[in-house]
């Protein structure tokens, strides 16, 4: 709680515990799952060692996966001549590759002719290895090694006789769902991929949209049951070290047994968990992520789930949606106002509706004041009441909406359009105006592109209206004013959550107050690219690339 | 944490249930107040106030989507009235009649009774400036030679609410729009104020009522006072040099029986400014408007110039005359609405200081100049009339 109060200045956004420091993030990071990589082995115990004896290394690792009825075990004798054994979980590996590239490979191999001089394989694993076309290979020389290649990493693990390596290949693979567009995050122009549960899927079409050797992947596993792989995200030479090595330093603390989805990660690693503005973006779509990458951004993907998080993150991404960028920039100018407009519709305005028909009657058009007195004269419940019965009912239709099946969703629909709009108006349970306020307010928390903020905007809309039903206008102040303090506090990585407004960058303050054309984009966010924050050169401006026309530097 | 949390929540939570505790009114507990009238009582002493307020019920949608009543036939208003020895005391007399809270926060009308101006309106702008609830764009009228008590109840044909229709008339544009602050700021002022006259006149033509309100007449005060009104041309030769006509119709009759010409005011541009001549003060109206011909009932071809300066020479002399007449009748009554001693004041102090206490008869003898200034901007398509 202390550590809230230290007034850190813009160079300075790194939260003081932990500080990871730059040469961190030299260190070799795998640059993809796909590629072999050299490590070398951690001393295990002598006893874990694998023993040249095939049937005792098999004995043992049946002994291990007692209880995984999913597990094949395979015997098989290579061209070599040798006995081996291959292992591999079924269903989680592509069967066609084991055919083709394992199996195959091994058993009906020619042998190769090759210089005498200079012998390529000097063991029996690197011999099998040159046999094995699978791409990845990779020794394993203690049982607990190889239990983990066949469980976590779902190789598929060679034992031969008569060595003390066997060998895990790649061949992942095994059933995924298609890629297909993410329903939450439609649009009408852009891309329509959206990232799946595979990790291996989702790194793919990041990788297609960010073509750099910069692009840093770094994977670990959480969870010490579900070991899920996780990957971190982001381009050297444009993320802010400080920030990368934060998040790294973040996840690397998360000790829990299980993560089955990336909202675990979230809650386990954002800056304020209390707060209900979300400080870290989740998004399905691939496009968003390779785009905030090249602002700087960190983006973490998991197994298992097709959201990604992104951090950190500001207040005003929340009311920019992917397509503001794919669209011409007169247009999404005009949306991009409205949004804003609408997210103070769906915070204040009910909350407005009852202070001012209950305190200060005195601020709305006589014409206007009569009206609701007209419609207000037959209901029985003072206007509060009444605004959080409609309120309440309106998020349970919502709810309910969400988790029905698709085929009972439109009988609640229109049950809830009669119930609440038109018999409540006519039995003179709700008045019409209050009828009114409800639906625009619905509307108006479905204008803001991002679910999670919008969540937020619902729950404070909440209080606003008990205080605004109870204190009036002040209240909605003075409940605004807290939420103003909040936000200014509030940090995602480190980063302050109202940059660029607060602290004010004015560099960066174009693209919240409108959305500049591409060419004007010159800078990147400066609270996530520090140290490379031009976007582009000027001369994108019209003024220098158009034929005739003055050139003005 | 927690503890804090907790103390938070619990406050909200009683503050739900004292509900008395909170300032909150809610608005079917109102009486809406859209017009009150002020009275002397029969006793000649005490204030007679009466309060127009609109029965919510009648008005708009209440249940299925359906007017309650239709427009105008059912009464959409009731009128109340209490005496008392105060204008508040009276007012208190009309809450104790009715079972709502009275609000007063919609007033858009205040009619005042032609005793009560005669007797004087300072007590009740005293209240109306000091209420918190009370607007100061509350337009300010004077009943024509009746009490506000009557006014109040005459139903509008048109509007539900007849509060609405006497706002709609003063913001015309062809009438004084006089609110309380106005009122208030020139009573406070040197000058004297003024405020239009309201008048009932009976509409044969009308089904529903036999009686509807027009706003003409200016009701003319010295000092809080209502001396004397301003009626037919001498108001509109008022409306003139006052700044408050935006709109007009006016007709001449041409000399020589070439027969008549409507004009519509384009535009007005008017101002006064006091000069000294020889230790004394002279007043100097300008007046200059443009007009657009409207209906060409003459013998004149309009193309020509020389035939529309005898249009544009008729309508000043009538202007003029109409100014000269208003200008003529406040001076008789030694009023000032036109603020001719504010300027004074102003840009004369020493002057100012040295005639106030006869300024009334210095202003009486007071030689006016004017210079009227007309033009007719668009003659039409056609020249002659058809």
């Amino acid at each position: 709680m202390r550590s809230k109060r230290v007034i850190r200045r813009i160079g300075d956004w790194t939260p003081h515990h932990r500080r990871m420091h730059l040469d961190r993030l030299n260190e070799p990071v795998l640059a993809d799952t796909m590629a072999v990589t050299p490590s070398d082995p951690p001393p295990a115990p002598p006893a874990d060692l694998l023993k040249p004896d095939l049937d005792a290394n098999i004995a043992l690792l049946r002994d291990k996966l007692q209880n995984a009825a999913d597990v094949v075990f395979r015997p098989l004798i290579g061209s070599f001549g040798k006995r081996g054994w291959i292992v591999y979980v079924d269903g989680l590996s592509d069967m066609e590759l084991i055919d083709a590239h394992v199996l195959k490979s091994l058993i009906q191999a020619e042998p190769k002719a090759t210089d005498p001089s200079r012998p390529l394989a000097i063991t029996l694993p690197e011999e099998a290895a040159e046999q094995v076309t699978t791409a990845s290979v990779k020794p394993v020389r203690t049982l607990s090694e190889a239990v983990e290649a066949i469980i976590v990493e779902l190789q598929v693990v060679l034992f031969l006789e008569g060595t003390a390596t066997a060998l895990a290949l790649n061949a992942g693979g095994g059933e995924n769902r298609a890629i297909s567009e993410p329903d939450a995050e439609a649009v009408v122009r852009g891309p329509r991929e959206g990232f799946n549960e595979s990790l291996r899927t989702s790194i793919t079409l990041l990788r297609r949209r960010v073509r750099t050797p910069d692009l840093a992947i770094e994977t670990m596993q959480l969870g010490t049951y579900t070991q899920t792989k996780v990957a971190l995200c982001y381009i050297r030479g444009i993320a802010d070290a400080e920030i990368v090595s934060e998040v790294r330093t973040r996840l690397k603390r998360i000790d829990t047994d299980s993560i089955i989805d990336t909202g675990y990660i979230e809650e386990f690693i954002e800056d304020n968990p209390f707060s209900p503005f979300p400080q870290i973006q989740n998004t399905e779509r691939p496009d968003v992520v390779a785009s905030m990458l090249v602002e700087g951004r960190v983006a973490i993907l998991a197994d298992g789930s097709p959201f990604a998080l992104i951090a950190p993150i500001n207040f005003w991404g929340a009311l920019q949606a992917a397509e503001d960028y794919y669209e011409r920039f007169p247009i999404v100018n005009l949306i991009r106002w409205l949004r804003y407009l609408f997210m103070f519709i769906a915070l204040y305005l009910p909350s407005l509706y009852v202070a001012i028909t209950t305190f200060h009657q005195e601020m709305l058009p006589t014409k206007l004041l009569l009206s609701i007195a007209a419609a207000r004269e037959v209901t029985p419940l003072p206007a509060i009441a009444e605004c959080l019965l409609m309120e309440i009912t309106f998020e349970a239709l919502r709810e309910a909406g969400i988790r029905l099946p698709k085929a009972v969703g439109s009988a609640i629909s229109i049950v809830g359009a009669l119930v609440i709009g038109q018999a409540a108006v006519e039995a003179g349970i709700v008045s019409a105006p209050m009828v009114i306020v409800v639906a625009i307010t619905g509307i108006a928390s479905f204008v803001i592109p991002r679910y999670s903020f919008a969540i937020a905007i619902r729950i404070l809309r909440f209080g606003m209206i008990l205080l605004g039903g109870t204190i009036g206008l002040f209240g909605i102040i003075a409940f605004t004013i807290v939420i103003i303090i909040h936000l200014s506090s509030l940090r995602s990585i480190g980063v302050p959550y109202l940059m660029p407004v607060s602290p004010l960058t004015r560099k960066n303050m174009r693209d919240i107050v409108s959305r500049p054309p591409h060419w004007a984009m010159r800078w990147r966010p400066i609270e996530t690219s520090k140290p490379n924050s031009q976007r582009q050169s000027q001369a994108m401006a019209p003024a220098q690339r158009m034929p005739r026309g003055k050139r003005r530097i | 944490m927690w503890r804090r949390l907790a103390t938070c929540l619990s406050l909200v939570a009683s503050s739900l249930v004292c509900t008395g505790c909170w300032d909150s009114t809610e608005i079917d507990r109102l009486s809406i107040v859209t017009m009150t009238g002020i009275d002397l009582a029969e006793d000649g002493q005490s204030v007679r106030t009466s309060v127009q307020i609109a029965r919510a019920s009648e008005l708009g949608t209440t249940g299925g989507g359906l007017p309650a009543t239709s427009t105008g036939s059912a009464k959409a208003y009731l009128v109340e009235s209490g005496e008392g020895p105060t204008e508040v005391d009276a007012v208190s007399k009309v809450i104790s009649k009715l079972p709502r809270k009275l609000f007063m926060g919609h007033r858009r009308v205040i009619v005042i009774g032609e005793d009560y101006a005669r007797h004087g309106v300072g007590q009740l702008m005293d209240e109306v400036v000091r209420n918190p609830q009370s607007r100061l764009r509350t337009y300010v009228v004077v009943a024509f030679h009746e009490q506000a008590t009557k006014v109040l109840q005459v139903p509008s044909d048109l509007n539900r609410l007849p509060s609405d229709a006497i706002v709609e008339l003063e913001q015309s544009g062809s009438v004084a729009a006089v609110d309380a602050r106005k009122f208030t700021k020139q009573l406070t002022s040197k000058s004297d104020p003024y405020a239009m006259g309201i008048r009932i006149f009976t509409n044969e033509m009308s089904e529903a009522s036999k009686e509807g309100l027009t706003l003409d007449n200016i009701a003319v005060f010295q000092r809080e006072k209502l001396v004397d009104w301003l009626e037919g041309p001498a108001a509109k030769g008022f409306l003139w040099i006052s700044k408050d006509l935006r709109q007009d119709n006016e007709t001449v009759i041409l000399p020589d029986d070439i027969g008549k010409v409507s004009v519509r005011l384009g535009s007005v541009r008017t101002s006064h400014h006091v000069t000294v001549v020889g230790g004394q003060p002279e007043l100097n109206i300008n007046l200059h408007t443009i007009f657009d011909i409207n209906q060409n009932a003459s013998r004149l071809s309009l193309l020509r110039s020389s035939e529309m300066s005898v249009v544009r020479s008729a309508l000043r002399n009538e202007i003029r005359s109409q100014v000269e007449m208003a200008m003529q009748q406040l001076q008789r009554d030694r009023a000032d609405p036109l603020g001719v001693s504010n300027e004074l004041f102003k840009y004369y102090p020493g002057l100012w200081h040295k005639i106030e206490p006869e300024w009334r008869e210095v202003y009486a003898h007071m030689p006016i100049h004017y210079n009227i200034d007309v033009n007719i901007r668009n003659a039409g398509l056609m020249s002659s009339s058809l």
